[in-house]
């Protein structure tokens, strides 16, 4: 295998035509100039880190403001758009834990889906909204619902989504096609 | 920018995004090539690699600037490599174009079979025959590379040679 020893010399024979020119570099240079640097120094800076500073306290009150649970403490027909919830599972996925209401301590008495049927089942529902709770999972949030669904409690409380089977939309959006056979099951009974 | 000039400038302290571009951007350009057998896809492999130089601004010891860059675009090479869908489009198809100098064309049969042959053999054995003699690394500069004990290496370039003697041969009795 004498030949290999002058692979360098082959290889620049066979691909000649193939060198790294200046568009090429040029192109480097056009994404390296969009991309951020990861070592830059940061120096100390008293305006921009008041700056940061302010910002940082404005993300940390909408942040905190986002985490309250949407559903109201005050009794009575109230309608709730349900955001969503900005809280995380172990995977990092976000849920809708914080916006769903506790199966445990909290009757539902309806779930209605409109074009599709309710069920007052307060077994079912509670179910069902363990379904979700369990089984929901973020998805891409770009799709166009056709529907609500509401969850209604028996203090009158109405949490409504957004949906589009296999979807639920509040300000994210939410992929569970468990919980909608869950819900075609109990309409056929 | 010529190479005797940028390699005097050495002395001068580190080398500038210029002068590795000038230095060692195509071979990693080539190397990408023999691994992919893509023209296109060896050329987002380069750019990925010097933007990532650009951007990361890794303190790179003197006089391993190539290794550096030639690791990163190995590594980037094998992550396209496993990815489904150049095992269907590449793997499928399996090619090597050429591209040569004009005075070249015609008298050039055996290297480019030889270069053909390199470009189809296995990854693990690629890359250890193009640091090896294309870029002209040592055993042990290649295991530190590649971070693999030097035993790995020198018994894959010797299954390689095998292989290539083998395909070679095959060509010949055709």
């Amino acid at each position: 295998m004498n030949k290999l020893d002058d692979l360098r010399t082959i290889t620049d024979r066979v691909l000649y035509g193939l060198t790294a020119d200046e568009t090429l570099k040029n192109k480097i240079l056009r994404n390296a100039a969009q991309t951020p640097e990861k070592h830059k120094k940061i120096s100390f800076q008293p305006v921009p880190l008041f700056g940061m500073v302010l910002v940082a306290l404005i993300i940390t009150v909408l942040a905190v403001n986002r985490l309250q649970p949407v559903r109201p403490s005050t009794p009575g027909e109230i309608t709730v758009f349900a955001a969503g919830s900005e809280e995380k599972d172990e995977s990092g996925n976000n849920d809708l834990v914080s916006v769903l209401p506790e199966t445990s301590s909290d009757a539902i008495s309806k779930i209605e889906i409109p074009g599709l049927g309710m069920t007052d089942d307060p077994n079912l529902c509670a179910r069902l909204v363990d379904v979700l709770r369990e089984k929901a999972e973020t998805a891409d949030s770009s799709v166009d619902a056709d529907t609500d669904l509401n969850i209604i409690t028996d203090d009158g409380t109405v949490i409504r989504f957004s949906v589009k089977e296999p979807f639920v939309i509040g300000d994210k959006c939410w992929s569970c096609p468990e919980f909608f056979e869950l819900f075609r099951q109990s309409l056929v009974k | 920018m010529s190479r005797q000039s940028v390699e005097a400038d050495r002395s001068s302290g580190k080398l500038s995004f210029d002068q590795l571009y000038e230095l060692y951007a195509t071979d990693v350009l080539r190397v990408s090539y023999y691994y992919l057998g893509s023209r296109e896809m060896a050329e987002d492999v380069t750019q990925d690699v010097f933007v990532k130089l650009l951007s990361n601004r890794p303190e790179l010891e003197e006089g391993k600037e190539k290794a550096w860059l030639l690791k990163v675009a190995l590594n980037r090479c094998r992550d396209l490599w496993r990815s489904s869908w150049i095992r269907k489009v590449i793997l499928g198809h399996p090619g090597f174009e050429c591209f040569p100098a004009p005075d070249e064309i015609g008298k050039m049969a055996d290297q480019y079979a030889l270069a053909e042959a390199v470009s189809h053999l296995k990854p693990e054995f690629k890359e250890v025959v193009l640091l090896f003699y294309y870029q002209g690394f040592s055993v042990t500069e290649i295991a530190e590379l590649l971070q693999i004990a030097e035993g790995t290496v020198s018994s894959r370039l010797s299954r390689a040679r095998e292989k290539l003697q083998s395909e070679l041969k095959g060509d010949e009795e055709q």
